[in-house]
């Protein structure tokens, strides 16, 4: 595995991450065993870079990661994140009120079972605290030794640089992938300039890049990605054609389409670490191969274009009203 | 024993220091170094108490742990008659953040450091090398946390460039936090490139220096010496590829000036190598080292006198290294350039 450094920090990281997420929540049918043996694999071959959430499940993902966790704490490098209320076991808006912020710290590392976090995340951007007060509470956990490094979620370039001021941010992490290059024009340079480095989200376009979704019907019922607009009705059906494209550059090098879509990012800057998300052992050791493959130019060309095609929002509007640009 | 103010600190240590690098002995460099168990190194820490050597100097990386282990275990019921030095940085487990000085790496070593030594606090922490990956924020941040919880009560550097100190000690001054008080440094007889760059930066700045390998690893005993060939035990045969490289024939140079001197002093050529370190400005305190009892009282026996000012300019003369740029061009306007010694 080739490691990384954490934006400008001295922490080194997996260049592939992994997302554990769809282990308890939101993709499919959560498989806990399977989850906990897919963390462990990862741990074993040198992917470290482990993401959770406290809104994932909620509570229940962090629970699983703290579980998969026991005796092998230390080959761990452990991210997860605060920032909404959460009531009857949904999001209810974003909040990064100091007071929260440390008490979401707390609970996080007791469902972890772990004496400290490693990245600690906010979630969302919270229009009603100003920046530098969350990330002043985050310091102060960094002081009392409750978390290692900073990060934030689907921040703007200002909201980077204002929370800079007050703590060093280690890691910015937002959405980032072939079909979707938002961050590119204004968050990317800005996060260079303050030696913030990027954790990219759905590598593989929350699964559609690999090719393995055919239609929206392979979608269960109760699945998120049914509320993705690029999931829905003729955006669906336009977006299957940019999955053709990487797949033929897949076939090219003998690969999987997924691996391309993490090989492309790992090849965009050394600042980048994908965090692809699986619950299976099967598709971790598929993505962390990636690191591996190398694209040519013909390949950088033929994939540049594909995001000024995507079809569809990433988010619905509610959703999509959270993300700074 | 003479106690001299360890750089802009309150703290006052004893000119020589004991280095526990023998201690343990279980990793190639060490075991040439020395084995020694925790009863002979709890004798060894009670003939230095009893001397007034109560500073104690060791690192996380000796015998991988071992050396901390039996010096923690040397101290027990002595930990407040006594100051430890460890220090971290470098590479301690196979994993990517195993090593360094980064927040993730430093917080780690630090309690292995101190569950190790027995102890909660640690006298003065040095980070053994300069982490050129690690943010000098991130490094002097998480040290300042360490001092705030108690674990460390001041800090200290090793192997530091010019500019890798003094950029640190401009961050800890940016952002008001404990700033490195002490350069642990290899500086000789022999090796003498410390004048040119970090003895003037100690000056101006305040930061004590303690000399590590104050006989240039091992080569001033005495033992070694113009068609004398080295002897069987030095660690020399195992160990020289770790430490400075010196010309044979610069060093019997300053081998017989340094015999010239024994027969004058009547004291050995260890002794005086010592004591020369211990007169030059900016040295707080030597680490030395010792195998056994009788190697220790050997190098005691290099305080308590002085070497006449004529012995002094004999050694720094035979000794003196050619400059390295810019330190050459800088001698030709020493009017505003005043050397901390001098030279020919």
């Amino acid at each position: 595995m080739e490691y990384r450094d954490l934006g400008n920090s001295g922490l080194k990281v997996s260049a592939v991450g992994l997302g554990c997420m769809s282990m308890s929540w939101a993709y499919g049918t959560p498989d806990e065993a399977e989850g906990i043996r897919t963390i462990h694999r990862a741990l074993d071959i040198g992917v470290n870079f482990l993401d959770t959430a406290e809104i994932y499940g909620p509570y229940t993902n962090e629970e699983l990661v703290g579980k998969a966790l026991k005796g092998r704490r230390d080959k761990a490098i452990v991210a997860t994140k605060f920032g909404f209320n959460i009531e009857n076991g949904v999001a209810k808006g974003a909040n990064s009120h100091p007071k929260h912020v440390k008490e979401v710290a707390d609970e996080s590392l007791r469902r972890l079972g772990i004496e400290h976090i490693d990245l600690f995340y906010q979630h969302r951007v919270d229009p009603k605290i100003p920046i530098e007060e969350t990330v002043g509470a985050m310091s102060e956990l960094v002081e009392a030794g409750k978390i290692r490094y900073l990060g934030l979620s689907e921040a703007g370039p200002e909201t980077l640089r204002r929370a800079c001021k007050e703590h060093q941010i280690s890691a910015l992490q937002s959405e980032y992938s072939l079909w979707e290059r938002g961050l590119e024009e204004r968050i990317i340079p800005a996060a260079r300039e303050l030696g913030i480095g990027i954790v990219a989200y759905s590598p593989v376009g929350r699964g559609f890049l690999t090719g393995e979704i055919k239609s929206f019907e392979d979608i269960p019922e109760d699945d998120y990605r049914r509320s993705d607009p690029r999931y829905q009705g003729e955006n669906f059906k336009k977006n299957l054609k940019l999955v053709d494209l990487v797949k033929k550059v897949a076939s090219k090098h003998g690969a999987t389409a997924a691996q391309v879509a993490i090989a492309w990012l790992l090849m965009v800057g050394k600042d980048i670490v994908p965090i692809p998300g699986t619950k299976r052992v099967k598709y971790l050791e598929e993505n962390s191969a990636a690191f591996s493959l190398k694209l040519d130019q013909e390949d950088l060309e033929a994939l540049d274009t594909l995001a000024q095609r995507t079809s569809g929002e990433r988010y619905e509007p509610r959703r999509m009203a959270m993300i700074e640009r | 024993m003479e106690f001299r103010q360890l750089g802009r600190s309150g703290l006052k240590v004893p000119v020589l220091s004991f280095g526990a690098a023998t201690f343990g002995g279980n990793t190639e460099l060490f075991n040439a170094w020395g084995q020694t168990d925790v009863k002979e190194a709890t004798r060894m820490v009670d003939f230095c108490l009893d001397a007034g050597v109560n500073f104690f100097d060791t690192a996380d990386i000796y015998s991988r742990g071992a050396s901390e282990e039996i010096l923690g275990k040397a101290i027990q019921g002595k930990r407040d008659r006594l100051l430890i030095s460890t220090k971290a940085t470098f590479r301690m487990a196979d994993g990517p953040n195993d090593l360094g000085s980064s927040r993730h790496h430093l917080i780690k070593a630090c309690d292995a450091s101190l569950k190790r030594l027995g102890t909660d606090y640690i006298d003065l922490y040095h980070m053994h090398g300069f982490d050129a990956l690690t943010p000098v924020e991130e490094v002097l941040s998480t040290l300042e946390t360490l001092v705030q919880s108690g674990k460390v009560r001041y800090i200290g550097c090793s192997n530091f460039s010019g500019w890798h100190l003094m950029k640190s000690l401009d961050v800890s001054e940016k952002y008001g936090w404990s700033r490195y008080v002490s350069h642990q440094a290899y500086y000789s007889l022999i090796g003498r490139e410390f004048e040119w760059e970090l003895m003037p930066l100690a000056l101006d700045q305040q930061v004590g220096t303690m000399v590590w390998s104050p006989l240039g690893w091992g080569r001033l005993t005495g033992k070694i010496r113009r068609n004398a060939p080295l002897p069987e035990v030095s660690r020399l045969h195992k160990t020289a590829d770790f430490g400075p490289p010196v010309n044979n024939e610069y060093l019997y140079d300053v081998v017989d000036v340094l015999d010239e001197i024994a027969n004058e002093t009547g004291k050995t050529v260890p002794q005086i190598a010592l004591n020369w370190l211990l007169q030059r400005p900016s040295v707080a305190n030597v680490v030395i080292g010792a195998r056994n009892e009788e190697q220790l009282k050997q190098n005691l026996g290099a305080v308590g006198w002085k070497l006449s000012e004529d012995q002094i300019a004999r050694l720094d003369a035979v000794s003196e290294p050619t400059p390295a740029y810019p330190y050459w061009h800088q001698r030709q306007f020493v009017e505003r350039n005043p050397l901390p010694v001098a030279v020919k």
